[in-house]
């Protein structure tokens, strides 16, 4: 082993280090306290034999030192005294020391004293190993839970509907929580999302999200092929069937989990939802920009094995925002000291909802560092936004969509189309005015309704009457007549100001009215055929 | 969405392709964000619009944005094969008097 000796007595550290080497050690010597302090500063010895009585910095000040600073492992100390009073003896061990040797030296004590060193060494070190191998082994566990969160718990949206747009931000509080997302796709008008949080944290929180997971699939597969039932089965059946398979489980593990299941059908613009226990749904309204809470419906999983579930049903517009969160986000402190909660959380949304997800996503991972407020961790906190689309056909005579950005290409098909195949005989070139007009208006349409927003719902409309085309756009927001814009400036000093005199100038006539609580922008195209 | 503007001639001056259908309020930023860096690579410049089939008041302003910095330097810019649409919206605004528009790249380079 190697050892530290500090002794300012030359000779009885002679006899020392002689008796230590002849037993096969390695020594290291210091001619007083404050020598064997910076050597132990700079590197570590596991056993020192300091002397009490030294100039500079006697032995029990190395003592204490060393044990005001937590190195990596264990230092043994021996302190090396003629006195022999109990006082002393209880003064030394309180500051640090762990053994005594008594000069002058003998040397079958020296050695007992060693082996009782070695003897506690070993194990320490022993301990130690097993402790690293410990933390290693938890943040295996860790890690595997993480993965298995990011790989079952959470799943992608589908590819294969049109019917919403979704982003997802989940960061749980330990690495890995029981937090699970996970979506249906029935063809490509309806799709299902559900969100669950199992309560308790860490890899079994994990596994019960990701058997719980598993049950739903399994219920819809067996309810889908089920004898009975060839069709799609409802929310409420559903939860009914994994209520079924889960629930006598769940209390047996002494778990429950709140879970929100919702349906978003685009063949009638209708959100059908049961909550057993989750925070309650935030829905956003596209048409009066308002946010509402959706109430729940059902206790968490887990709490009754007699429950009865309810599904409630409400309609829809294109450009809705709903959002699915675990109670991390209500949790979180405002400036002011107080809870967030569902209310704030809604009112907080309403201001930022006409945001593309990934925007709002990032707004609410502010959000949530600011509400943490020093809080590293913090709780589990998840938030899954779905921007409804609805089915940007055309319906009852008209296209219902959520103008933001790449939309404004799907307002000008419809019209192309209506304009090509509604009986009017008009050129390329009059179809090209009366796509840059609609382009125009309903670019103003975004920019202008809702101050400052990037997205609006706007309803279109084409209908040919005899050799005129009338093209109808419809949105809420602050009335806006751009008829009253001044004239653009045109020798190519000024960007901007073209859009209104484009309108005017590609179209017979233009009306604009607000009716109600909308913008309504009529343009008037005849076909001329020159 | 992203939009590449490509340099497909490179001589006394830089022809730039927009490879896009559209130059529209949608994509108008990214555009803007794939030609500014460009605009330091030469004094004069051709703008290859055969591409794009669409262009609304905002595709129209990000071009006028394009030929006030090139013109603040010193330098050129002018516009080649615009297709019909295009051609169209430019007249109706007398933008085809502020931009020197050419047929082809060749011509505008030729001049």
């Amino acid at each position: 082993m190697r050892i530290l000796v500090a002794d300012d007595d030359e000779l009885s550290a002679d006899i020392l280090i002689a008796s230590l080497r002849s037993m096969s050690h390695e020594v290291v010597f210091a001619r007083n306290g404050g020598e064997a302090w910076r050597m132990l500063q700079q590197e570590p010895f596991r056993l020192v034999i300091l002397d009490w009585m030294m100039p500079e910095m006697d032995g029990m000040e190395v003592c204490r030192n060393i044990r005001a600073t937590h190195g990596p492992s264990y230092t043994y100390i021996i302190l090396l005294t003629g006195r022999t009073d109990r006082k002393d003896r209880l003064e030394a061990l309180e500051g640090g020391a762990d053994d005594f040797l008594t000069k002058p030296l003998d040397s079958g004590e020296l050695v007992a004293r060693l082996n009782v060193a070695n003897r506690i060494l070993e194990s320490e070190e022993a301990v130690r190993r097993t402790n690293i191998e410990l933390r290693q082994a938890r943040q295996k566990e860790i890690e595997l839970g993480a993965t298995i969160q990011k790989r079952l718990l959470y799943s992608p949206p589908p590819r294969t509907t049109n019917a919403i747009e979704s982003a997802s931000l989940s960061i749980p509080s330990q690495q890995v929580d029981g937090d699970f997302c996970d979506f249906f796709a029935h063809g490509n008008k309806i799709v299902d999302v559900f969100v669950g949080d199992v309560m308790g944290k860490g890899v079994p929180a994990a596994m019960i999200g990701a058997g719980v997971k598993t049950g739903l699939q399994r219920c819809m597969i067996s309810l889908l092929t089920g004898a009975g039932e060839p069709a799609l089965p409802s929310p409420e059946r559903l939860l009914q069937s994994l209520d079924e398979l889960v629930c006598a489980e769940l209390i047996g593990l002494g778990s429950f989990l709140t879970l929100c299941y919702a349906r978003f059908d685009s063949s009638d613009d209708s959100l059908t939802y049961v909550n057993c226990g989750h925070p309650k749904i935030v829905l956003w309204d596209s048409l009066s920009g308002v946010c509402r809470l959706l109430d729940t419906t059902n206790v968490p999983l887990g709490f009754s094995d007699s429950e009865s579930y309810e599904q409630r049903t409400g309609r829809l517009h294109a450009g809705d925002l709903v959002l699915f969160y675990s109670d991390g986000v209500t949790d979180l402190k405002m400036a002011n000291g107080k809870r967030l909660g569902m209310n704030g959380f809604a009112d907080w949304v309403e201001a930022r909802a006409h945001l593309p997800l990934d925007e709002f996503l990032s707004e609410v991972e502010q959000l949530r560092t600011s509400g943490l407020a020093g809080d590293a961790t913090g709780d589990d906190f998840t938030c899954v936004a779905i921007r409804y689309r609805g089915a940007e056909v055309v319906r009852d005579g008209a296209l219902n969509l959520w103008a933001d950005n790449g939309s404004l290409r799907k307002v000008r098909a419809y019209v192309k189309e209506s304009a090509k195949n509604g009986g009017a005989d008009f050129t390329d070139s009059e179809i090209n005015q009366l796509l840059l007009a609609v382009q125009e208006a309903a670019s103003n349409a975004v920019r202008h309704a809702r101050a400052g927003q990037k997205g609006i719902p706007i309803r279109v409309t084409a209908e040919t009457r005899g050799d005129t085309i009338l093209v109808e756009l419809r949105y809420p927001g602050a009335p806006f007549d751009f008829r009253m814009v001044p004239e653009p400036v045109l020798d190519g000093t000024k960007e901007g100001g073209f859009g209104i005199s484009i309108i005017k100038k590609c179209v017979d006539d233009v009306a604009y009215a607000f009716q109600g609580d909308h913008n309504l922008v009529t343009l008037k195209k005849r076909a001329k055929g020159d | 969405m992203a939009i590449a503007v490509e340099i497909v001639y490179s001589g006394r001056a830089l022809v730039l392709k927009v490879q896009a259908d559209t130059l529209e309020t949608d994509n108008v930023a990214a555009f803007r964000s794939a030609i500014t860096p460009l605009l330091d690579k030469s004094a004069h410049f051709v703008i290859d619009l055969s591409e794009v089939e669409f262009m609304d008041s905002t595709g129209l302003g990000s071009m006028l944005s394009c030929l006030r910095i090139v013109k603040s330097k010193g330098g050129s810019l002018r516009l080649c094969s615009l297709t019909p649409e295009v051609k169209q919206l430019f007249e109706m605004v007398m933008m085809d008097r502020v931009f020197e528009v050419f047929d082809t790249p060749e011509q505008a380079l030729a001049k």
